[in-house]
């Protein structure tokens, strides 16, 4: 299947990997639209780098399968390589080669190679061409790799924990530069990473991973509808409820102000706090942005965390 | 450019440095073989600092390669999960034919063509060229390939040297256990020689390096790390299934002799009852099962002149009429006997008066070994009457005279690949000494060479034709012996060309004979004439003795 027909650049079904007794990852089954940039977030040890590297063929599922641009996963090979640009944390450049040799070594892999905009990308991202590999910082690296990733068009780029580690100057160099090429043309970027921020100014489409779980898979719009941060003015009565809707996350009651996050804020939502605090004096609702969303999932997902339907 | 070529001469680049070296040693071993061995210096100084660069060059060469293939194969990692390869469009078929390509190229071809080289520049023939060949590509290919399996199992360097140290002391532990555990079982080593046949030390080479191949193809065409070692440890047990069962692993295998060129039906084997005897039976262990052998020496009659038939196995069984008995099966080991069989070697040399270098004690006619029984057995029966029937195997062979050469420093004998020179003419009081040099090509897959068994395979001997006399050195002093590569397999034979230089001591007076007066005068009318066994074969011939005693009457 050609990638130019695919509705999905990758889909999972019931994707699943074991090492030993732990269990990495779990019955993920995600979709990964084609044009999109897909932010794949969860804490450390989630499962997100285990997930790309089934999806990348580096490792073996143990339940389930993955097609990457319509091809099953465990059977991805050259000709597939070749319209995938894949930028890891964890991979191990040749950094015996200088800037130079790398990407001329990468050159002729890639029948699609295009000259100028890998010396668009070098000059963009001010790459020190004589230097070798292993005497560039850690931000740099992630650059050459990058510009070796991207200079053949991949149909699908695959960024795994592209920002850790990075200054802030250069993380922002690193998007701009990632922002610029998803504005020329439509390819779908599917990244993992723990830096929020960089994912709201990034992603379309978020999926969040938890203890090898998949909590959900959505587009960043339909979430920032869906989550609000809602906060009650209790009246006389401010006892805490015994029971709450299952989409109430992380309820608090300081003083006279109950907060809540609820995922699946509507008309509705406004009628259940009435109900559940009778006499409450004001209900407000405010949207809440990635990273808080994040990390109020985090939280939420904390065995004695109450409520966290999502 | 393909990819496989594009990846090849990445490797190259990256590992230039190593591979100025490499070649630097490949150079330094052709220029020793080619303009030092063909002419080693007489400077015994020199001939000392020769030797110990000539051992030190195949160390640092498998010091080399102990780098350069781990860093060419881990370049592109096969095991682990970060490697850059992974997720590029480089498929495993690519990536091993690229990897071969450097191998097979650098590390096995260029150091092959340079030793066939040398080969030439010694006069090797053109035939015994290709034959020497796959001794030596088997030679490189071991070690090679034995490097290649840990580099493609491990995912960094130090990853490849703790795994091939833990190897490598794993391996000389199994061997030792291997070994004590044999030494327990059967308590003394005959019928383990491991390694002594020339088919199980050829197998020992070959079946490692396919044994090999099939991991590291797994392996890069899977990349399923745990599987290619489940591999690796099934072929090892493999090999030592098949070095242990090979049926050719038993020394002294030899095919039937030819009937037109020597009839055993004319030969009569029988024991000479008065020399029957008994010795404590040796064993590896502190307190072996006290057993005794049976020795006896054995009267061969009919055999023409010139001709050596010697045995080498038995099957005997000895039955006494009260039911008891004894059987053995083995090597028949000669206890006593000298080392020359003077009659042998005197008929190619035309009947000449042939002196014997000294022996203390003087010759002997040699006891063989008939039977093995236990103490009990002996006590009890040693002088009781029983039947003995023995099946017993006999080698045939003969001394020929391959070369002659005067007397004289520079004179060079040469046949086909192999050639001795007289390098220098030395006078002793009651004699001469001549030091000699040998080139010798040692073949894998051989026009079969005179081996080193209970005969020496081949003899120097100082002939005076005219005089009908000559004289078996009584001392061959090895100066250098060097094969011009020293290889790193175990294997033996395996395609090397050997250099001997040594010194042969004739002496032609000796107390209780007459001297033969070996002046300038004789020396010139004399000729140095090299002798090599001649195997023809072997052939069965049984034998009964009704009244067998094992300590007969007139020995005790």
């Amino acid at each position: 299947m050609s990638s130019a027909n695919l509705e999905y650049a990758i889909e999972t079904v019931t994707l699943g990997r074991r090492f030993g007794r732990k269990q990495a990852v779990r019955d993920l089954t995600l979709q990964v639209p084609e044009g999109s940039v897909f932010a794949l977030i969860g804490r450390n040890g989630a499962g997100k780098t285990t997930t790309i590297k089934m999806l990348v063929n580096i490792i073996e599922p143990s339940e389930g399968s993955a097609r990457v641009l319509g091809t099953e996963s465990r059977r991805l090979g050259p000709s597939e390589f070749r319209q995938i640009g894949y930028v890891s944390e964890n991979q191990r450049l040749p950094e015996w080669m200088t800037v130079r040799d790398f990407l001329a070594y990468c050159k002729p892999l890639y029948p699609s190679w295009d000259d100028r905009f890998s010396r668009k990308l070098i000059d963009q991202f001010e790459l020190p061409l004589d230097d070798k590999l292993r005497d560039l910082s850690r931000g740099m690296k992630v650059q050459a790799a990058l510009v070796s990733s991207l200079a053949y068009r991949p149909a699908l780029l695959i960024l795994d924990e592209p920002f850790s580690g990075l200054d802030p100057v250069v993380r922002d160099d690193l998007i701009r530069g990632v922002l610029e090429l998803t504005g020329e043309a439509r390819w779908t970027i599917f990244l993992s990473s723990q830096d929020i921020e960089e994912v709201e100014r990034l992603a379309d489409w978020v999926a969040f991973l938890d203890d090898g779980r998949l909590g959900f898979s959505e587009s960043v719009s339909s979430l920032q509808s869906r989550f609000r941060q809602i906060e009650v003015v209790l009246g006389e009565d401010g006892t805490r409820p015994s029971e709450i809707p299952p989409s109430w996350m992380l309820l608090e009651t300081t003083g006279r102000t109950a907060r809540f996050l609820d995922s699946s804020y509507g008309d509705e939502t406004i009628r259940q706090v009435k109900s559940i605090f009778p006499g409450c004096r004001e209900v407000t609702a405010h949207p809440v942005s990635l990273r808080e969303l994040f990390i109020a999932l985090a939280r939420a997902r904390r065995p004695r965390a109450q409520g966290g339907h999502l | 450019m393909s990819l496989a070529t594009h990846i090849f001469r990445k490797d190259v680049r990256h590992l230039r440095g190593l591979l100025v070296a490499w070649l630097a040693v490949l150079v330094i071993q052709s220029f020793l073989a080619v303009f030092v061995f063909a002419s080693p210096p007489t400077d015994t100084l020199m001939q000392g600092v020769i030797n110990s660069i000539s051992l030190l060059l195949p160390m640092l060469q498998f010091v080399l390669l102990l780098a350069v293939v781990p860093l060419v194969i881990q370049d592109e990692p096969l095991a682990g999960t970060t490697a850059f390869w992974f997720t590029r469009p480089i498929s495993g078929g690519t990536l091993l034919a690229a990897k071969s390509l450097f191998v097979l190229l650098i590390l096995v071809l260029l150091p092959l063509f340079i030793e066939l080289l040398s080969l030439v520049a010694h006069g090797v023939i053109a035939r015994h060229l290709a034959l020497a060949t796959p001794g030596i590509l088997l030679d490189k290919l071991s070690a090679v390939v034995l490097l290649w399996v840990i580099a493609a199992l491990t995912v960094n360097f130090a990853r490849f040297a703790v795994v091939g140290g833990v190897s490598f002391i794993s391996v000389i532990l199994i061997a030792a256990g291997f070994l004590s555990a044999t030494l327990l079982i059967s308590d003394d080593l005959e019928g383990t020689a491991v390694g002594v046949g020339r088919t199980t030390g050829l197998l020992s080479a070959i079946v490692p390096i396919l044994l090999g191949a099939l991991v590291i193809g797994h392996q890069y065409l899977t990349r399923k790390t745990r599987r290619s070692v489940v591999i690796l440890l099934s072929a090892l047990f493999v090999l030592l299934v098949i070095e242990q069962a090979w049926p050719n692993s038993r020394p002294f295998e030899m095919h039937p002799v030819d009937r037109a060129i020597f009839n055993p039906d004319e030969i009569r084997v029988s024991l000479d009852l008065r020399t029957v005897s008994a010795s404590d039976a040796f064993g590896f262990r502190a307190r072996p099962p006290a057993r005794k052998d049976v020795l006896s020496e054995l009267v061969i009659q009919g055999m023409p002149a010139g001709w050596i038939v010697e045995p080498k196995l038995v099957h005997a069984s000895l039955r006494y009429s009260d039911g008891k008995a004894a059987a053995f099966e083995g090597f028949i080991s000669q206890t006593w006997g000298g080392q020359w069989n003077i009659d042998a070697l005197r008929h190619p040399l035309g009947g000449a008066d042939l002196r014997r270098p000294e022996q203390p004690g003087g010759p002997r006619e040699p006891l063989w070994r008939l039977l093995r029984v236990d103490e009990s057995l002996y006590r009890s029966h040693a002088q009781a009457a029983g039947t003995l029937e023995a099946d017993i195997r006999f080698s045939v062979s003969r001394y020929k005279i391959v070369g002659r050469l005067p007397v004289r420093q520079g004179a060079k004998f040469k046949k086909q690949s192999d050639y001795f020179l007289i390098t220098d003419v030395l006078r002793d009081p009651d004699g001469a000494r001549l030091v000699i040099r040998e080139g010798r090509l040692e073949l894998v897959f051989p026009e079969i060479r005179p081996e080193e068994r209970l005969r020496p395979g081949r003899v120097f001997v100082l002939l005076n034709k005219s005089r009908g006399q000559a004289i078996l050195p009584t001392d061959e002093r090895r100066v250098v012996s060097l094969p011009l590569f020293p290889g790193f397999s175990m294997a033996p034979d395996s395609g090397r060309f050997q250099v001997n230089s040594a010194g042969l001591v004739f002496v032609g007076r000796k107390p209780g004979e007459k001297p033969i007066a070996v002046d300038d005068q004789w020396l010139a009318g004399a000729e140095l004439v090299r002798l090599e066994i001649e195997e023809l074969g072997e052939f069965p011939k049984s034998l009964r003795v009704d009244n067998f005693r094992m300590k007969p009457e007139i020995n005790q």
